[in-house]
């Protein structure tokens, strides 16, 4: 009978791990291949994550309405939306770090066992969490983010592994980011081997909203003590150690619905569907319905504790609210800054599609998938260089490279919207920095030898070379049609600081169409013939 | 004047030969006993063979029919290392970088010469994977037989000295150079805005690491110098479509000059010295076909030049 019951919840559970397994697949795959294939991947997975998800459709929210708006906030509604309906399955199924967790859990193979929730600690993470991100800095926030924790890993430990396989180069790969990137996953993992789901039970601010929606929604799993007999075999098959045997009770705001203990019991007590027949209703039933058994009320102790919860939660949200409309904003953004002046006096340099450093460190959850994406890897964490409030937030290192003219893959990539979607066509003109020449550092002034190096790179043509006093082609610039990809900067052959370098801009502009006739100037080849030719056909040859 | 000229090649080649081996570069002595015989026993062959008309490939065929094949260059059961310039992510109608139609050619040829192996890279100023995709050179090189290989990793370039070299006395050379038993250059013609002109010379830039080093030490001793490493036993030029204005990347408002050309010849500096008049300037114009002479790579003297003008 009980094999009979059982049939259904191993199906769920098996769809269960079969989603699971490809979002990390996906999700691996994304970041650790190149090509377009793997965009797709990793775009697929990263625009269904829900903290970077959120920020879509908040800072989406904030700046207007319309279509645009609507596909923004699709992910984060649709996740929300499905959780409120059939409870806290997103971090089962759609979680690679989650999946991550039991892959951990797994390789210990011990029993688990029921553990006591940090409530105080897992309101607190999350108040602290949305303060931080209301307050300006989503980066800062994001430390204890399931996506951004998963997608710097990959990014800046297990990629450059994959690279040093294939003997590519890493340019760019500092210490700092690959041992925060790993001991930060490293924390994450050691307490799931050491506990399953700690991490999502007790610290993860995903967890801790869907929590609360899992406790509101019709359908997610149920214990009925009724009918349990206090056996613990759920209890040891719980990677969120949250069905306490003894007691006979489950606590739905750290269940992930993964239905292991559904399958396990013997009795039917546990079950996953809709909300049981309310107890007094119970009492009032006739015996033989009474017998087929319904939850019983919660502990006491243990509600007060989950509306406290709650409160706290929404309490938290509203404060977060309320400090993102504060004038504190602006003054916690003043007091631990937002960029530092550079080697050589040159500001920070952010991708296309952040509009402005304001909102790009508001919004940017730093989870490293557009620096895993950007196939010249030009994008670099910053270590400082955006300040306390930007810190591993992609900026353009133009010791390393320069921005691709013809590539958006940062754009297509982002999944917070920090990095707005451009055409290619909008990307070329968006003015991220503007060139500085400095003549007397040039090769051309200094050595009298030809270089033109930085015109060579120049897409836009905003660096020219004309034929000056030297006799030499010379570095001629204009401002207006310069978009501040960093070509001519990369380029220049002048060490320490560079004769043409590239400054940040706080607010990106739109840089001038290039004239098509900006090339026009030279000179046009003698078409006649040489007159060296003899045979028949030697005037159609210019020698 | 043709039997003196032949003599003096043989010589040079075979005294070319004879210095490889003392220099003592590892895979130099067996290599240039291949090249130095190939084009010297077969038939003689002129300075410069330049056709015009029909499309890359014919124009292509047309200019090996003249030297007997790419047999002549190529054996049976070598290994041939092809060195487009792939240097921007533009399409090949922008001719920033070499046909791909004419790189997939050469590879045909090659192959059916017997060729064991024939690799295809470059060294690009733009994303490497990305400019051999958009080029379309990757996917018609491999359509032709070929191995595309990366040119944009650090660890596939080794030191080594060039010897005769004035500035540029050691530098980062791609391995397969080192490597290969046949060198092939395959440029694209091209306004460059600081090199004036990027042709053969010009571009085996592309085999070595570190090309800033030639700008700041001054890029036309440095070019010079370069081709001093390895000389390509073959120069194919593409002046199909002759950009003559925003070089060496391309922009919007370039001029071209479409010439349905191809250029072919053994000698470096004469190839480049005819293009330059294809480009509508003269070989005096730029600094690094002198150097290149006087380094004795070869001879820049249009008017001594043996040019075969041949149409298809």
């Amino acid at each position: 009978m009980s094999r009979s019951r059982s049939r259904g919840p191993r199906a769920a559970r098996i769809i269960r791990i079969g989603a699971a397994a490809i979002v990390l697949i996906l999700a691996g795959f994304g970041f650790l291949a190149a090509g377009d294939a793997a965009d797709l991947a990793s775009r697929t997975v990263a625009s269904w994550q829900l903290f970077p998800s959120a920020e879509r459709a908040i800072a989406s929210c904030l700046a207007g309405f319309g279509a645009a708006l609507f596909v923004a906030c699709v992910a984060a509604l649709a996740v929300l939306a499905l959780s409120a309906l059939f409870g806290r399955w997103y971090c089962a199924a759609l979680c690679p770090l989650g999946t991550l967790q039991d892959l951990a859990s797994l390789l210990r193979g011990k029993k688990r066992a029921y553990g006591k929730p940090h409530n105080l600690l897992r309101t607190l993470a999350f108040v602290i969490v949305a303060c931080i991100a209301a307050l300006g800095s989503s980066s800062l926030a994001s430390w204890i983010d399931p996506w951004s924790l998963f997608g710097r890993f990959f990014t800046y430990d297990l990629r450059p592994l994959v690279r040093l396989a294939n003997r590519e180069d890493l340019p760019g790969l500092n210490v700092v980011s690959v041992v925060a990137a790993a001991v930060a996953m490293g924390a994450v993992l050691a307490a799931s081997f050491l506990s399953g789901r700690w991490f999502c039970g007790n610290l993860c601010p995903v967890g801790a909203a869907l929590g609360v929606l899992n406790r509101l929604a019709p359908l997610r799993i149920r214990l009925e003590s009724s009918s349990c007999v206090s056996c613990g075999k759920c209890a040891s098959v719980c990677r969120a150690t949250c069905i306490d045997a003894a007691a006979k009770s489950l606590d739905s705001s750290r269940c992930v619905n993964c239905l292991a203990c559904v399958e396990s019991c013997p009795t039917g007590a546990l079950h996953y569907g809709p909300r049981a027949i309310a107890p007094d209703r119970i009492a009032r039933m006739a015996p033989h319905r009474r017998a087929s058994g319904s939850e019983l009320p919660m502990r006491k102790a243990q509600a007060a504790l989950s509306r406290g919860q709650f409160i706290a939660a929404v309490g938290g949200g509203i404060a977060a609210i309320l400090l993102a409309a504060l004038p504190g904003r602006a003054f916690a953004a003043k007091a631990i800054g937002s960029e530092t002046m550079g080697r050589d006096g040159l500001k920070p340099v952010i991708p296309p599609g952040a509009r402005s450093l304001e909102r790009f460190l508001d919004v940017c959850v730093a989870c490293g998938l557009c620096v895993d994406r950007c196939p010249s890897k030009v994008l670099q964490p910053s270590l400082g260089q955006l300040g306390a409030r930007g810190i591993m937030v992609p900026r353009l290192d133009h010791s390393i490279s320069y921005c691709q003219y013809d590539c958006t893959a940062c754009l297509d990539a982002c999944p917070s919207g920090a990095l707005e979607k451009l055409s290619l066509a909008k990307k070329r003109l968006t003015k991220i920095g503007d060139a500085r020449l400095i003549r007397d550092r040039c090769v051309v002034f200094k050595n009298k030898t030809k270089c033109g190096a930085c015109a060579e790179h120049c897409p836009t043509g905003a660096v020219r070379m004309v034929v000056g006093e030297t006799g030499l082609p010379e570095p001629v610039f204009t401002s207006s049609i310069c978009i501040g990809c960093g070509a001519c900067h990369h380029a220049c052959p002048v060490r320490p600081d560079r004769a043409i370098s590239v400054s940040g801009i706080a607010v990106h502009t739109v840089a001038e169409t290039p004239s098509p006739n900006l090339f026009d100037a030279t000179p046009k080849p003698a078409t006649k013939a040489s007159a060296s030719g003899t045979s028949a056909d030697a005037d159609a040859f210019p020698f | 004047m043709d039997r003196r000229e032949f003599l003096k090649k043989t010589a040079a080649l075979g005294a070319a030969g004879a210095l490889g081996l003392f220099l003592g570069d590892r895979s130099a002595p067996s290599r240039l006993w291949a090249e130095s015989q190939a084009p010297n026993t077969i038939r003689k062959i002129p300075d410069i063979i330049a056709v015009k008309g029909g499309g890359q490939a014919s124009r292509l065929d047309r200019a090996l029919q003249e030297i007997g094949g790419i047999g002549a260059f190529v054996r049976k059961g070598q290994t041939v290392v092809i060195k487009p310039n792939i240097g921007w992510s533009q399409e090949p109608d922008i001719a920033a970088n070499t046909n791909p139609e004419l790189v997939k050619r050469l590879v045909e040829q090659c192959i059916q010469a017997g060729a064991k192996k024939v690799w295809v890279f470059d060294h690009s100023c733009d994303n490497g994977p990305a400019s051999y995709k958009t080029s379309l050179i990757e996917s018609y090189a491999k359509d032709g037989g070929a191995t595309v290989v990366p040119g944009d990793s650090s660890s596939s370039y080794q030191e080594v000295a060039i010897p005769g070299a004035v500035t540029l006395k050691k530098t980062k050379v791609h391995e397969l150079i080192l490597e290969a038993d046949v060198f092939i250059n395959v440029p694209v013609l091209k306004d460059h805005s600081g090199a004036g002109m990027t042709c053969a010379m010009k571009n085996l830039m592309g085999i070595v690491w570190d090309r800033g080093a030639f700008h700041a030490q001054g890029l036309d001793q440095c070019i010079a110098d370069c081709c001093l490493f390895r000389r390509p036993v073959l120069n194919i030029v593409d002046a199909g479509k002759i950009m003559l204005s925003g070089g060496p990347r391309g922009h919007a408002g370039s001029q071209y000059n479409e010439q349905q050309m191809l250029i072919l010849s053994t000698d470096i500096v004469a190839i480049d010295a005819v293009s330059a008049r294809a480009l509508g300037k003269t070989p005096e114009d730029f600094g690094y076909i002198a150097r290149g002479q006087e380094r004795g790579l070869g001879a820049s003297d249009l008017e001594k030049l043996d040019i075969r003008r041949l149409t298809v």
